[in-house]
């Protein structure tokens, strides 16, 4: 007992200490807000291109397009200027603010804007967005982005979550301090061997593009990531539907006469996942039709077969060639239609 | 449902202020097989009606091997070719079925949705075992069998232990069951450095050092030293997380009042490998020795061969076998053979199990080899493949480029900073260290637990793209 209560008394004191010196060296406001801080800056490098560069079709999405449609190619198809924001990694939480704070503000419209997603991605708020994923969402964000926190994080979080985010600055600070700890980890021995953050990160890019990667592993590991988009809940689409970012995204596009166009683009999903699955889409489907979306659906072509996959869910280099080949038809066939 | 979860965390907290409101050892067992069942059947509840079902068939088994011992022999048979067969078909289905449906389709039968993959129920290769003892135990005549069906069903089920043991043996758990229990302030005591010590070496250093391993092993044809860096990595990673499991549920099961077994008494600290299998998952080693090392021995002392023969062939054998239970996949089974190998050769040149050396040099010397045949096992273990193994040994160079020399740099300093927490605690517990030197460690830990939880998302593995 006597050892349980010295522990008890040097963990409160070391709460209480740290607490202080979190919110005095930050300058917080006490108790925090639920969900994770965002600060006022804000990433505007793709408002400037459209400002610039003024595409007529702008493409969303993550690795998936990136991989999927060349770019060069589909504008050649459409015969129109495009700019292609793939962004491994994202999901629809970023396509939201992205389009949120940088497309709509953007004192050039584009006419169309194609989502490209895969299965339950649209209606899964919370899919990507803790640990690294959120410092990519920080950039695009506002200071005060309520809609973010309240369908990525606070709907999603216990209570006593939402209690520790609220009133244990330790744990409302973890991202950050995480994040310190593992750079000091990081750069300790290459620091001492003359290289320096940058040429740490450096290595680190160079070392890891797609090529040295084995293509086995990645695909369990992707396979395993991919699971949460097929759970029952994320397949329940009036459920989901509320909490998403969609009707927003719609409200946004419609408000600013821009097309938006939605493709469903296709993945190697368990068999397993099929009837749910399908019965999701039916009703992903209807929702367009219901409000005049455009929804351009390539999950269950035949013509996308399996050997033109290079892993569960990004196409190779001749499923990409077919793929744009696909979206581009169709893509002209809306263009003629307006 | 994971111990990390918050669902485990409400869901215990539930059962935990009823089961001891209630004060009546029946009701309490009650209690505890409804939520073991429910906890089993969270994700899928047919796991749940499997689990039923394939209790109560060994609890009739293990009644009548009482009731007509004349047939003892016909029911054993009956529960081991279920239980092996539930097993065998779970764990293998997966392996097996692409292949069948190649060959059902050359004869143009399409199998459609009827043959899809099948998920391994968790902690199946567990309670199987748990069962067989029992099973094998009473057979033998050595284990009275439990004539209360909760009691046995709480055993086969008792979910601290569902999911990934230890592998508890009937006699030490259902007296326990059988007993009355009062909440004591001890039980507390007991548990809260468990659990501490549990969540903090799977959310701290588990999940942290997966991050570099599972980079290292995804990569196509990595320097050889990169791939012994992701084998020391991986070789922290699975201690950690695997004493993290056992210790969060020895934790549970003291605070429900049961006291249930060590399955690690530091396994790398080991001379022989002999003395890690005594010191690793030891649950398991001791239910293969029990159940099939020594009726190997037994019988081929019987027949009176060669004693290299008698020496060799059972922990071969024995560890060929632990090498088919840990899964479908010839990394395991050639795991499981390296180890039986070793076994042998270290015993057929007379280094048992309780093998000492009478110098500190030599002691040094035989730990050091001992640890590299462990890092190396656990690289067999941990290979996406055998082929890319040997592919690695065949063609990567052994020193890595300069962009793999950076990522191996930090890949090492990982590896030792999440190190350093386990060999310190390691050394209060082997010189006198005064109580409030080991408060302040679990006070600094739980702080770590906290910056730690969900912080970073280790599956970040789509930056790449």
């Amino acid at each position: 007992m006597r050892f349980f209560l010295k522990f008890f008394l040097i963990l409160t004191l070391s709460l209480f200490l740290t607490s202080a010196f979190l919110i005095n060296a930050n300058h917080l406001t006490y108790p925090f807000p639920s969900g994770p801080i965002t600060d006022s800056e804000l990433r505007l490098v793709h408002l400037k291109f459209i400002e610039e560069e003024k595409p007529q079709v702008v493409l969303l999405g993550d690795s998936t397009l990136k991989l999927g449609v060349d770019s060069n190619l589909f504008e050649k198809q459409i015969n129109k200027p495009i700019y292609n924001i793939s962004i491994p990694g994202s999901a629809s939480a970023l396509w939201y603010l992205i389009l949120k704070n940088n497309i709509v503000e953007s004192s050039y419209k584009p006419p169309y804007l194609l989502i490209v997603f895969r299965d339950t991605i649209l209606t899964a708020p919370a899919f990507r967005v803790h640990g690294n994923y959120f410092t990519q969402i920080a950039e695009f964000a506002r200071q005060n982005e309520p809609l973010l926190i309240e369908n990525s994080f606070t709907n999603y979080m216990s209570p006593l979550e939402i209690a520790a985010e609220r009133y244990l600055p330790l744990y409302s600070m973890r991202a950050k301090i995480r994040e310190d700890i593992d750079n000091h980890i990081h750069h300790l021995i290459p620091s001492l061997l003359g290289c320096d953050p940058i040429c740490v990160q450096t290595s680190l890019d160079n070392l890891f593009t797609f090529a040295e990667i084995n293509p086995i592993l990645p695909g369990d590991e992707i396979r395993a990531a991919e699971s949460y988009l097929y759970t029952s809940e994320q397949l329940d689409f009036d459920t989901q539907l509320n909490r998403s970012y969609l009707p927003e995204m719609i409200r946004l596009a419609k408000e600013n006469n821009i097309s938006i166009v939605f493709v469903r683009i296709k993945v190697k999903t368990d068999t397993e996942h099929q009837l749910a699955l399908g019965q999701y889409i039916e009703k992903l489907s209807s929702y367009f039709a219901d409000n005049e979306i455009y929804f351009l659906d390539f999950g269950d072509d035949t013509r996308l077969t399996s050997n033109l996959f290079q892993d569960a869910i990004h196409l190779n280099e001749s499923g990409r060639e077919l793929f744009t080949q696909l979206l581009a038809e169709e893509m002209n066939k809306i263009i003629s239609e307006k | 449902m994971a111990f990390t979860s918050y669902d485990f965390l409400l869901f215990f907290f539930i059962i935990f202020i009823i089961y001891w409101l209630i004060r009546e050892r029946h009701w309490q067992n009650l209690i505890l097989l409804v939520a073991s069942y429910y906890f089993y059947g969270y994700i899928q509840a047919w796991y749940a009606i499997m689990l039923g079902l394939s209790t109560s068939i060994d609890y009739f088994l293990a009644r009548a091997i009482v009731f007509y011992p004349n047939r003892k022999k016909i029911f054993i048979l009956i529960s081991l070719f279920m239980n092996l067969g539930v097993l065998a078909f779970f764990k293998y289905y997966n392996f097996f079925i692409s292949d069948v449906i190649a060959f059902l389709n050359t004869f143009n039968i399409h199998t459609g949705t009827l043959l899809i993959s099948i998920a391994l129920p968790a902690g199946l290769s567990f309670f199987t075992l748990k069962k067989l003892g029992y099973m094998i135990d009473v057979s033998r005549g050595t284990l009275q069998p439990t004539n209360n069906f909760i009691n046995f069903a709480l055993y086969v089920s008792f979910f601290p232990q569902l999911i990934a043991g230890p592998i508890e043996r009937p006699q030490k758990l259902i007296p326990q069951i059988e007993s009355q229990r009062q909440w004591k302030a001890e039980f507390f005591y007991q548990a809260w450095p468990l659990l501490v010590m549990g969540f903090f070496k799977k959310i701290v250093i588990a999940d942290s050092v997966q991050v570099i391993v599972n980079r290292i092993f995804g990569f196509d044809e990595p320097s050889i030293l990169l791939l012994l860096i992701g084998g020391l990595g991986y070789t922290l990673q699975i201690l950690a997380d695997f004493s993290a499991y056992t210790d969060i549920s020895r934790g549970i099961a003291y605070l429900i009042g049961f006291e249930t077994s060590e399955n690690f008494n530091k396994p790398y600290l080991s001379l022989t490998p002999t003395d890690f299998w005594n010191r690793w998952h030891i649950t398991l080693s001791t239910w293969l020795r029990d159940y099939i090392f020594f009726p190997i021995r037994r019988t081929l002392l019987q027949y009176k061969l060669h004693e290299s023969l008698t020496l060799a062939l059972p922990p071969i054998v024995t560890m060929f076998i632990s090498g088919i239970w840990h899964g479908a996949n010839l990394n395991f089974v050639i795991w499981g053979l390296y180890y039986g190998i070793l076994i042998a050769i270290y015993q057929l040149i007379g280094i048992r199990g309780d093998w000492k050396t009478n110098t500190k040099i030599k002691t040094l010397f035989a730990w050091f080899v001992m640890f590299c045949f462990i890092v190396f096992g656990w690289i067999i273990f941990r290979s996406p493949s055998i082929n890319w193994l040997i592919n690695i040994f065949s063609v990567s160079p052994l020193i890595p480029n300069s962009n793999e020399l950076i990522f191996a740099l930090i890949s090492i300093n990982i590896v030792v900073v999440y190190t350093i927490p386990l060999v310190v605690k390691q050394m209060m517990h082997k010189s006198i260290t005064p109580s409030w030197l080991y408060a302040i460690y679990y006070a600094v830990a739980t702080l770590l637990i906290i910056i730690f939880t969900n912080s970073s998302n280790s599956d970040f593995i789509y930056f790449q793209f």
